[in-house]
């Protein structure tokens, strides 16, 4: 379950995922179309990552927000803070980007 | 109202079909003409093939086509009709007899409000003009109406048609009132040939202007700068006369054939290139060159290769929006891949690696240098190895070149920090960057580099073996460079020992690291320093003081210090091996992992506890250091902390009201980055014990040193904002641990 309206899909963009392998370099395997909130989909995928993109997008379409953790407040020792970023807030797309890259290894650009 | 992927809503209301074993739904009065029109004039296969039943997941193509399917009797009447009027009108202009009858029927079909019947003159009326249609005339009178519509187009565009068509034509004309059948079929092949020649001359001055356009505007940055160097290097002149000469040649003209023009722009494209490669290498400043020259060179080498970055954006967009490059297309190619008629089209990338195997292809020593690099899986790969190559002595000859030491107006040797040693390999450096072609010098897109080096390397490949040989080389002198700066800075520090009292000797520190460390001065040679040598420049910065009492440029020195800090490779390496056998570990509790995954928001509190225990337990089992002795996971008071470890009592504790928490993936990269501090604590502690668990020979040794000498020195972010919080080893450490683990655990659940 993936929108909140009934119209259909309405990217605003159209994002290249590169891989990034740990210690190799990263290569395109496909393209993701975005919406207005953030929603993914695929648009197209290179033959044998199409389940790593159907389970990214499947994920990311299933949060109502993304986490960030980061380091814990001023004067805290040893410890983190997690924030949650709601899809419609401004530094969402850029949440949405560096969490894709730090869990699923894909870059969007 | 939440709605599935795939239920597009572009889908329009289609009405329930039967299933392809029931036959199409007819109502019992429109029964026979159905029959009729399947039996008689069946529409094409393709549309039959719709009656399909509608499926949730249907695609764009299914949902634009799926309404020819099901056209409504009436529409067919009426197209039909309309087909055949278009023949009665025909006849009627020709003022033939024979189109009296057809008309009165088509007008009664018009007129009938009964299907059946309507249906029943249409099959009349068909077979009325069925001789007309099938007579020699009927071929010939279409054709001359098709030149006519033609001709007239040439006056609705306000083109004056060409007086042998329009001759041509009006004896047509008369050929066909006359009944001259096979003069007017001949005079109307004629003019149908040659419109067919004026399409094809049309189309192909279309293309020809729109590649010349093309080339010229991704050169039309680079001709001033060819211009402006053609003062300080005449010997350009002779490629800019071409590039004009063949600019001129690729001028459209009608007499020239379509193999003159590709020649022309071939032509073109080859002088354009010819100059780009000369310009990169004659902009280069040599030795004989005098300094006025010299100075009015960078300028222009500058513009160069800002010029050639254009059209790397270009390349850049192409691949952000697959070709033919708009939104609308690509997503119209992703809803035509549903019905496997899709091929994709060949992004940038895979653009890139097919140029790339080019540009490899003239050098055999070449090939046998990208074998001999590890990792390098393909040659786009490589020449990101080598800009990443480039960019380390980037930042070395940055560092150097920001150290005001380097200032020639110092006016004697001691005013000067570097040796004469250091020096020495500064010039050799210096002098080798200065041979590297622009590309390995310069920032610049990996497929701006291929495009453009190409055709260079294919005349002279071993210019670009020498390059990279070049670039070795500087990377050896840059080792050099760094290591005796290194060396000499030890030198300096052990000096500090003169200083007994402890705020002496933080202040000639505090001088030492101005001296050395304002901006990013001398950062390599800074991280190339020995361990011990760190450990004792911080110590005396601190003068013996606890972090509360440092002072503030203290604190600023210590921050600074702790950036030029390094995470340790042989204790990363160990680490990644710890992490990924963690990641193994767990994989015997695969299902439940992967169900507390997908039920993570939902999970209760004391079933995330377990999941969160086993994790702990098996990455302190795994790595052999002590688990925390309490794990607590409850509401800890706070709308910020996610999760904290506690040293002094050794507790782990994570916050279950975090909202952030919900999310399965950053809860473990939050349990892993603090259980990455209890092992901290852990190899500190095993370096001070009697004896040493953690030896010299010990992967984490170095880095275990490091931790040793931060820890107690923590820089919470609390006291300044250019504060080291994320670079501190202990926090670096962490944050480059627990992305990696939770990234890594996703990726085996996954798998």
């Amino acid at each position: 379950m993936m929108y909140e309206d009934s119209t259909v899909f309405d990217p605003i963009g159209i994002l290249t995922a590169y891989e990034d392998a740990e210690g190799q370099a990263e290569h395109a395997i496909g393209s993701l179309g975005i919406d207005a909130n953030g929603y993914l989909e695929i648009i197209d995928a290179d033959a044998g990552r199409e389940d790593l993109l159907q389970t990214l997008v499947e994920r990311i379409n299933d949060k109502a927000a993304i986490a960030v953790v980061e380091g814990g407040p001023a004067g805290q020792t040893f410890g983190t803070q997690v924030r949650s970023i709601p899809r419609g807030e401004a530094s969402f797309p850029a949440a949405l980007q560096e969490y894709v890259r730090t869990y699923y290894g894909v870059r969007l650009v | 109202m939440m709605k599935p992927v795939g239920a597009d809503s572009i889908v329009p209301d289609i009405p329930p079909q039967a299933t392809p074993s029931e036959p199409p739904p007819a109502a019992s009065a429109n029964a026979g003409v159905l029959d009729n029109r399947q039996v008689d004039h069946a529409p094409p296969a393709t549309a039959r093939a719709q009656w399909q039943p509608v499926r949730p997941n249907v695609s764009f193509r299914q949902a634009v086509v799926a309404p020819l399917g099901q056209e409504h009797p009436e529409h067919i009447v009426n197209r039909e009709l309309s087909e055949l009027e278009a023949d009665i009108a025909r006849l009627e202009r020709l003022g033939d007899p024979r189109a009296a009858e057809p008309r009165d029927l088509a007008n009664s079909v018009r007129k009938e409000r009964s299907l059946p019947k309507a249906h029943e003159l249409l099959g009349t009326l068909r077979s009325k003009l069925q001789e007309y249609r099938s007579s020699p005339e009927y071929q010939v009178h279409v054709d001359l109406d098709e030149a006519k519509r033609w001709i007239s187009d040439y006056e609705r565009w306000g083109k004056k048609c060409p007086a042998s068509l329009t001759r041509a034509a009006k004896q047509a004309d008369a050929c066909v009132k006359n009944g001259d059948v096979a003069r007017a079929g001949t005079l109307l092949r004629s003019i149908r040939s040659e419109r067919e020649l004026t399409q094809q001359r049309r189309l192909l001055k279309h293309k020809h202007r729109a590649a010349v356009q093309a080339l010229q505007l991704e050169f039309q940055r680079i001709e001033p700068i060819a211009r402006s160097a053609v003062q300080l290097r005449p010997q350009l002149k002779t490629l800019l006369n071409n590039y004009h000469e063949a600019q001129k040649a690729a001028r459209y003209h009608d007499k020239a054939s379509p193999q003159d023009l590709e020649q022309a722009r071939t032509r073109l494209e080859q002088a354009a290139n010819d100059l780009i490669v000369a310009l990169a290498r004659e902009l280069q400043p040599q030795d004989t060159d005098s300094p006025k020259i010299q100075t009015a060179l960078a300028p222009l080498n500058n513009d160069l290769y800002a010029a050639l970055e254009l059209p790397a954006q270009n390349l850049v967009d192409r691949a952000r929006l697959l070709e033919p490059g708009n939104l609308e297309q690509a997503l119209l190619h992703r809803r035509l891949a549903d019905n496997g008629t899709y091929q994709r089209t060949a992004t940038a990338q895979t653009q890139l690696i097919r140029d790339a195997r080019a540009v490899l292809q003239p050098g055999g020593e070449l090939n046998s240098m990208v074998a001999s690099r590890p990792a390098a899986r393909d040659e786009a790969s490589y020449f990101s190895r080598l800009n990443a190559e480039r960019d380390s002595l980037d930042a070395v000859r940055k560092s150097y070149l920001m150290s005001a030491e380097l200032d020639d107006s110092a006016e004697t040797d001691d005013e000067k920090v570097l040796s004469p040693a250091e020096r020495a390999a500064w010039n050799d450096l210096s002098r080798t960057l200065a041979r590297l072609p622009g590309f390995l010098r310069q920032p610049v897109n990996v497929g701006t580099l291929l495009r453009h080096e190409e055709d260079a390397l294919r005349a002279d490949p071993a210019r670009y073996t020498t390059a990279l040989q070049d670039l070795a080389l500087a990377k050896q002198q840059a080792d050099r460079l760094v290591r005796l700066t290194a060396a000499r800075l030890e030198q300096e520090i052990d000096a500090l020992d003169r200083f007994a009292d402890p705020a002496e000797k933080s202040n000639a520190a505090l001088q030492f690291a101005n001296q050395h460390m304002h901006h990013d001065g001398l950062l390599p040679s800074m991280r190339a320093l020995s361990v011990s040598h760190q450990r004792k420049l911080l110590d005396a910065v601190r003068g013996g003081l606890p972090q509360n009492d440092l002072s503030t440029q203290q604190r600023r020195v210590q921050s600074r210090l702790y950036k030029s800090m390094q995470l340790d490779p042989a204790f990363l390496h160990e680490e990644k091996r710890l992490r990924e056998a963690t990641v193994a570990t767990l994989m015997a509790h695969k299902p439940e992992l992967q169900r507390a995954r997908d039920e993570w928001p939902s999970l209760s509190p004391a079933r995330k506890l377990e999941v969160i225990k086993l994790i702990v337990a098996t990455h302190c089992k795994v790595a052999g250091f002590a688990p925390p002795d309490n794990i607590d996971f409850r509401d800890l008071d706070s709308s910020t902390v996610a999760a904290v470890w506690d040293a002094k009592s050794r507790t782990l504790a994570v916050n279950s009201a975090a909202a952030g928490l919900s999310d399965f993936e950053a809860t473990m990269n939050t349990i892993f980055h603090e259980n990455s501090h209890n092992w901290q604590f852990e190899l500190r502690a095993g370096l001070n014990e009697h004896p040493p668990r953690i030896t010299e020979h010990s992967p984490a040794h170095r880095q275990a040193q490091l931790f040793d000498a931060t820890m107690d020195y923590y820089d919470d972010g609390a006291s300044d904002q250019r504060s080291a919080y994320r670079e501190q080893p202990i926090e670096a450490h962490a944050m480059l641990a627990g992305p990696r683990f939770a990234r890594a655990l996703m990726s085996a659940l996954d798998a």
